[in-house]
């Protein structure tokens, strides 16, 4: 790995940028395996909160600057405790400073190395307004710029709002809000706002991708998508970190994210399956949270509807809190004859994850997949390999936004 | 009343793959080197990333007297041979349980009517709607009684969109030469429709071979020059340093010409000289391939353009070791003119690339394995820097590396930095493996794959394959005229002094790989 360092001003990064640049060419010892290509497809814009949360913000990056070669800006904004990182002599000469680095790593046996460079801008509290002033100069012309918020954001804000201006995309993680339900509905209010003009990706929804693959899986069968029209309960097992004395301690605040995600889930099915609102809002049985929906355009019978089931179970803190399990249970074709229950459960201590079809008393493996929990750079980067509207997650968080504001929705709270 | 919908509804989107419709595989030879070295490691490598079909269930067929265990079993060792991981998991375990074997004797009918019993039993156990694919990796002369097994048993479905699919893929040879392979396409063809026939060729199922034509035709800036105004010729080049190892047996029987040029180089070329198709579509795309195979102008003994060398290695060195001749190989005749190496200058008779010399050339015991296409443009029409000052400068040179390597190579004229004008070569490089940091997936996985959603664009449709037995078999006949043998060529060495002199004579010479 060669990897070279300055603080300068803003105003200088890009000489300093050519500079760093020229010095790991002169350093390469893999010269012999010919000059490597700067390809960059994205200005990528971080804005973190805190110097540690900038530090993970840079790793990720480096995770990911083979698959997506990006002009790197982090737009670092000081917290109370975060040390002083400019060097002290630089400081009194210009403001603000940027530490600009360029690395190198060979990735292996074969080809050149993974090359890569990246800002790190330090902002006090009170410049805050300044945010799009600092980023816009350091961005490369004619490429897309994608903004990620590893924290909730103030979304009202002048400084993210001129921030997110900038950007062709927003990424953002609804399930590091710190209210999940609730940021559920400000991710939905921003792609609306933005829609036309720029899109927003969200990676609670990258989490839920395996979940959604495995159970579009079951129904690849054409002789079993009728099962589809005969739904009766969805089921959804999340892992919560919450115990009653945090409940009561300090409500939703303490939440685990997994509930945001299991409604999401199931916003997803609704809005694919056209099922719409068929009760009045959320009810509570036991710990489980229910909600009564319909098919739309079907008049609510007995067998119309689909009942919705957030079931939480508990885990230890710290422990994952994610999607379980998810179970459909399915009526017979007609009444008296036996229905079906899909059955999709993954296994947290090996991360295996199988599908299984209970039908006419035998019960048959539909696929077993490796289901490891996402890291951060993995949901990320699933992000950035989309550029356009995802038309299926605005529909599913639309769902998912009018779900969680029905009467009741205050009790989806474990 | 419900309807059913004809597509899944849960798969819209851009973030869930495309995932084949439950089925099972049966595949004839299950015992065999290509199934245990490539067919079933690369199922393994689908089903751990989630691409296999929910419920995907596997039938070995073979002449051995095993049992599913022992199907297991040999399976088992081979994924551990090639270091696959999970084996001994429950990941592992799921795999290996969908594994199932019948055995056989390809020309027994009742062996055909065992198979159809199981299939009907797992089809039940397993609630599949019973798609089949059957894959032929049994010797090829095994082929024709393996069809007719299936029809007879009546394993073969017609091929209508409202049943449950049956596809046949066929490995490599296809006959060798046009009448036998006319044989072959027929004894397939009372059984299955054209588009039930899946003519495998892996090297298709490279990711570089597929990007050819997303360069070509995603790039507006490529597709203009891509012609004889531009072009001033193309090599193909699929090296080798292995010998015939233990192949010999089957080598003296094919050489270079059919083993490799009459498929694998030929392919490239039409990839590389075709027409853009009106659609990316199956047929679209290989009605252009077929036009270029069309266009190929026969080689003549009286050298009318078009050129053939061949050549036979001899001792020498490679790999840092002593090798020894080919005629010295076990399998091998020690008067053998069998051709380890095929040099060509092909012509195409066509308004895109008339007088476009296309080079091809491949061979064993060269100095490395090297898969590429090197796309050579003209010269600028003027010197305008003077001949002096661009001494060091190459014509422009777009390459397409296949293997190794994977990725694509432009080289330029740049001015060297200097108060004085002096200009050198310069390359840019992209790689594969480096700009995309995941990883490729195997040739086989990919076009089993496509074998099970019945994507058939990157398999051999029946009319290219005769062409291009048409022209390979056009070689022969001149081979056969020609009393003299294959030039020899040192082992370790870049072929024989006639491939050479066949660039001389056209004023070019072979790139330095």
């Amino acid at each position: 790995m060669n990897e070279f360092t300055r603080w300068t001003a803003l105003a200088d990064v890009e000489s300093v940028v050519h500079e760093l640049w020229s010095r790991v060419n002169e350093s390469r010892p893999w010269a012999d395996k010919g000059a490597s290509l700067a390809l960059r497809q994205l200005n990528l814009i971080v804005l973190a909160r805190g110097g540690r949360q900038a530090k993970r913000a840079s790793s990720v990056l480096e995770a990911l600057a083979a698959a997506f070669p990006a002009r790197a800006v982090v737009m670092a904004e000081q917290m109370p405790g975060d040390r002083v990182e400019e060097p002290r002599e630089l400081l009194h000469e210009a403001h603000p400073l940027a530490r600009v680095t360029v690395r190198c790593g060979a990735p292996g046996t074969v080809g050149p190395p993974i090359c890569w460079e990246e800002m790190v801008v330090p902002v006090r509290r009170e410049d805050a307004s300044l945010l799009q002033s600092y980023a816009e100069p350091l961005l490369l012309g004619d490429l897309p710029v994608v903004l990620w918020v590893p924290q909730e954001p103030d979304c009202s804000a002048q400084d993210f709002r001129r921030l997110a201006d900038m950007a062709d995309r927003v990424v953002l993680d609804s399930a590091a809000f710190d209210a999940p339900i609730r940021g559920l509905r400000l991710v939905a209010d921003l792609v609306r706002e933005m829609a036309g003009h720029r899109t927003v990706g969200d990676l609670s929804w990258a989490r839920l991708t395996p979940w959604r693959e495995l159970v579009a899986d079951v129904f690849e069968d054409p002789a079993r998508r009728d099962m589809l029209d005969r739904v009766e309960t969805l089921t959804v097992g999340y892992g919560s970190e919450v115990v009653d004395s945090e409940l009561a301690a300090g409500g939703e605040e303490h939440l685990s994210p997994a509930v945001a995600r299991a409604l999401l889930f199931c916003s997803w099915m609704a809005s694919r399956l056209g099922w719409v609102l068929g009760g009045r809002g959320w009810h509570k049985e036991g710990d489980v949270s229910v909600l009564e929906m319909r098919r739309a355009g079907v008049k609510m019978t007995p067998g119309s509807t689909i009942l919705f089931r957030l079931h939480p179970h508990r885990c230890l803190p710290g422990e994952f809190g994610g999607l379980e399990t998810v179970t459909l249970e399915v009526a017979g074709k007609t009444s008296g004859t036996p229905g079906a229950v899909i059955t999709i459960k993954r296994t947290p201590d090996s991360g295996v994850c199988s599908s299984r079809l209970r039908y006419e008393g035998r019960e048959v493996d539909i696929r077993t997949i490796d289901m490891p929990l996402p890291t951060e750079e993995a949901l990320l980067a699933e992000e950035l390999s989309y550029v356009g509207s995802d038309t299926v997650f605005e529909e599913s968080l639309a769902v998912a936004a009018q779900l969680s504001g029905l009467p009741g929705s205050e009790g989806l709270v474990i | 009343m419900s309807t059913v919908p004809s597509s899944n509804p849960l798969r819209a989107g851009r973030r869930l793959r495309a995932a084949p419709e439950p089925s099972t595989m049966v595949i004839f030879g299950a015992s065999g080197n290509l199934t245990h070295r490539k067919l079933v490691p690369s199922l393994y490598r689908l089903f751990l990333d989630g691409r296999l079909p929910p419920g995907f269930t596997v039938v070995g067929f073979a002449r051995r007297e095993w049992s599913d265990d022992d199907f297991r079993s040999s399976i088992h060792e081979a994924l551990r041979a090639a270091e696959l991981p999970n084996l001994d998991a429950e990941l592992g375990r799921a795999f290996l349980s969908s594994l199932f074997f019948c055995p056989a004797e390809f020309g027994d009918k009742s062996s055909y009517a065992s198979l159809r019993e199981l299939l009907h039993q797992k089809d039940k156990e397993r609630v599949h709607s019973g798609n089949r694919l059957f894959y032929l990796a049994a010797p090829p002369g095994t082929y024709e009684r393996v069809v007719q097994g299936l029809g007879e048993s009546g394993l073969v479905r017609s091929g209508d969109a409202a049943e449950p699919w049956t596809r046949i893929v066929v490995e490599k040879p296809f006959g060798r030469d046009h009448d036998s392979a006319q044989r072959l396409t027929a004894a397939l063809r009372r059984w299955f429709q054209e588009e039930q026939i899946y003519r495998i060729d892996h090297y298709l199922g490279k990711e570089t071979v597929q990007n050819i034509l997303v360069f070509r035709l995603a790039n507006a800036i490529f597709e203009p020059i891509w012609n004889r105004d531009h072009i001033d010729h193309v090599q193909i080049t699929v090296a080798e340093d292995a010998g015939v190892e233990r192949r010999g047996g089957y080598y003296e029987e094919a050489g270079a010409l059919r083993d490799m040029i009459q498929n694998h180089l030929l392919q490239l070329l039409a990839l590389v000289a075709m027409e853009p198709p009106a659609a990316f579509e199956v047929e679209a795309v290989r009605d252009e391939k077929a036009k270029v195979l069309r266009s190929l102008r026969p080689p003549t003994a009286d050298r009318d353009g078009s050129a053939v060398v061949r050549g036979q290695y001899g001792a020498g060195v490679a790999r840092g070791g002593k090798v020894v001749a080919y005629r010295e190989e076990s399998g091998v005749a020690p008067d053998s003119r069998i051709e380890t190496y095929v040099a060509l200058k092909v012509l195409l008779d066509n308004w895109r690339w008339a007088d476009v010399p296309f080079f091809l050339r491949t061979g064993k015991r060269l100095p490395k394995r090297m898969t590429e296409i090197a796309i050579q443009f003209r010269r600028p029409p003027l010197a305008l820097f003077g001949s002096e000052v661009a001494r060091g400068l190459q014509p422009n040179l777009l390459v397409m590396r296949i293997q190794p390597d994977e990725g694509i190579t432009l080289r330029f004229g740049s001015k060297v930095p200097g108060s004085t004008i002096r200009i050198h070569s310069v390359s840019m490089d992209f790689h594969y493996g480096t700009s995309f940091q995941q990883r490729s997936a195997d040739a086989y996985e990919r076009l089993l794959l496509d074998c099970l959603v019945g994507d058939a664009t990157l398999f051999n449709r029946d009319d290219a394959v005769q062409m291009a037995w048409r022209y390979v078999d056009s070689v022969h006949r001149l081979w056969d005229e020609d009393a003299s043998e294959p030039e020899l060529y040192e082992a370790g060495t870049w072929g024989p002094s006639g491939a050479r002199r066949l660039m001389d004579e056209s004023g070019r010479e072979w790139r330095r790989l």
